[in-house]
């Protein structure tokens, strides 16, 4: 009982603060791949932390987590403005060692549009776990943690999402 | 192993050394691979996270430094809370007790006086009485000057105390009335001591002890459960008149004044006390008076013969 009663209290702010800097990145990147830029990714994770400051109280430490990925989820569907996820790709640099033709360089932009569309083209889970997972690095247990499902469900996703990846610019390259 | 295995052991993270180089050779799987390169190009801009929650703290903590402003003052604004308490319950108990408890604290207002246990002390016309609320549980005294009835819980002595004599009790009901050269007490259940001087005396139910210029006497009276005055009328039994006429200046605040009359002469029989003219009568009559009334002035003359 008495552990419970010391446990460090999200009103404080070292340890508010501490739980920002843990997982607000992660907060981020989740919500960036799964409603893209056009949704203001940052600001929803302010709009989350800010609730769970406001609510500190009935939130303990270990649960702070999932409460912020909850409210900026719901925050996301609940937005009235909320845009068409649209990603963007950076223009690789030119690699040095070799002279890319025109030819090159218009076939590297015409694959990576149709990556983009594809990516697109998948629902907001699959997106959010296959990119956190090739970009992001995040194992499958730990992306299975953020979002608060299972392994075998996100090892599912993620296979599922390279398939369609793989199929959609596999028959429109014919 | 199929490919599918494959590609799902290395999307696990899962392959070992060999087959990893033989994933990264193959060419079935360089679609694959060309994909997972150019996937790279999609990565989320640079979260700056200190940047972050510097936005974040300068909005809410210029909020959160008035809750933390609240919480400090929190144990202040309870101590001023009960000091306003303090200060409202002590300005009003303060007005309520010290009428009873000051020096000067005499209750003369109320025809009804309930002592701090609920003994009862009803006061006549011109009448008051004064009693100290701290020391009762252990000296239940009240001070008295005109006249009193009173009801008296059972309990520790009770003492009713005037200028010409300290009345004793155990809980009873007598009256005591302390006028001008005139003092009476008299029992009405119970056993009441009086100590005047150096006498004692007890008084049982339908006895009466009174100092009339200064002759002391001790006697019954027509026996009633209360005083008559509590009924609205005043009683004697040969008294001087002169007392009875003070009797009657007070009961109707007027003022009496007497020519050529004996007022030492006795008198017994009773006025009321709801009317004047009435009550002057029925003085006047019995003793072959007349009087002359104006402006609460009452001019008592001898009945011309």
């Amino acid at each position: 009982m008495n552990a419970i009663e010391k446990e460090p209290d999200v009103c404080k702010e070292q340890v508010f603060r501490q739980i920002f800097q843990a997982v607000s990145r992660d907060l981020y990147n989740f919500l960036y791949y799964k409603y893209g830029e056009n949704n203001h990714p940052e600001d929803i994770v302010q709009a989350a932390f800010e609730k769970l400051w406001k609510n500190c109280i009935q939130v303990l430490p270990e649960k702070a987590k999932s409460y912020v990925f909850t409210v900026a989820n719901n925050e996301m569907l609940n937005s009235i403005s909320r845009q068409k996820t649209v990603l963007s790709y950076k223009q690789q640099k030119p690699k040095d060692y070799t002279i890319e033709t025109p030819e090159y360089l218009m076939e590297e932009k015409e694959y990576m549009d149709r990556l983009q569309e594809a990516l697109e083209s998948l629902t907001e889970d699959q997106r959010s776990t296959f990119l956190m997972n090739r970009v992001e690095g995040k194992t499958h247990q730990e992306i299975a943690d953020l979002l608060g499902i299972s392994r075998k469900a996100v090892e599912k996703r993620i296979y599922t999402s390279l398939h369609l990846l793989r199929e959609k610019l596999k028959t429109k390259k014919i | 192993m199929t490919n599918d295995d494959i590609i799902k052991k290395w999307l696990a993270g899962e392959l070992s050394d060999e087959e990893k180089r033989k994933f990264e050779s193959a060419e079935k799987f360089a679609d694959v691979r060309k994909l997972s390169d150019a996937l790279h190009a999609f990565k989320a801009p640079a979260y700056h996270t200190e940047e972050e929650y510097k936005k974040l703290s300068g909005r809410l903590f210029r909020k959160g430094n008035t809750i933390t402003l609240y919480n400090r003052l929190k144990p202040v604004l309870k101590i001023a809370a009960i000091v306003i308490i303090a200060i409202t319950l002590g300005y009003f108990s303060y007005n309520y007790l010290s009428y009873s408890l000051n020096g000067n604290g005499w209750i003369a207002e109320q025809p009804e006086v309930y002592l701090p246990d609920s003994s009862l002390a009803i006061l006549n016309a011109d009448s008051k009485i004064r009693f100290t609320e701290k020391t009762w549980a252990h000296e239940r005294d009240v001070e008295l000057v005109g006249e009193a009835f009173f009801k008296v819980k059972k309990g520790s002595q009770f003492n009713v105390k005037t200028d010409q004599g300290i009345v004793t009790v155990l809980g009873t009901r007598f009256n005591v009335k302390d006028r001008h050269n005139f003092y009476e007490v008299a029992c009405y259940t119970g056993l009441v001591r009086v100590i005047s001087g150096h006498d004692t005396v007890f008084l049982h139910p339908g006895e009466a002890f009174r100092i009339v210029n200064v002759k002391k006497e001790k006697y019954t009276f027509q026996y009633k459960p209360e005083p008559g005055w509590l009924h609205g009328e005043s009683s004697f039994k040969s008294i001087p008149l002169k007392f009875v006429f003070a009797e009657l200046e007070r009961q109707y605040n007027i003022n009496i004044e007497t020519k050529n009359v004996n007022v030492n002469q006795l008198f017994s029989g009773s006025f009321t006390n709801n009317n004047l003219k009435i009550a002057l009568k029925s003085v006047t009559i019995p003793a072959n008076l007349r009087y002359t009334e104006k402006n609460n002035k009452v001019i008592v003359t001898v009945e011309d013969k």
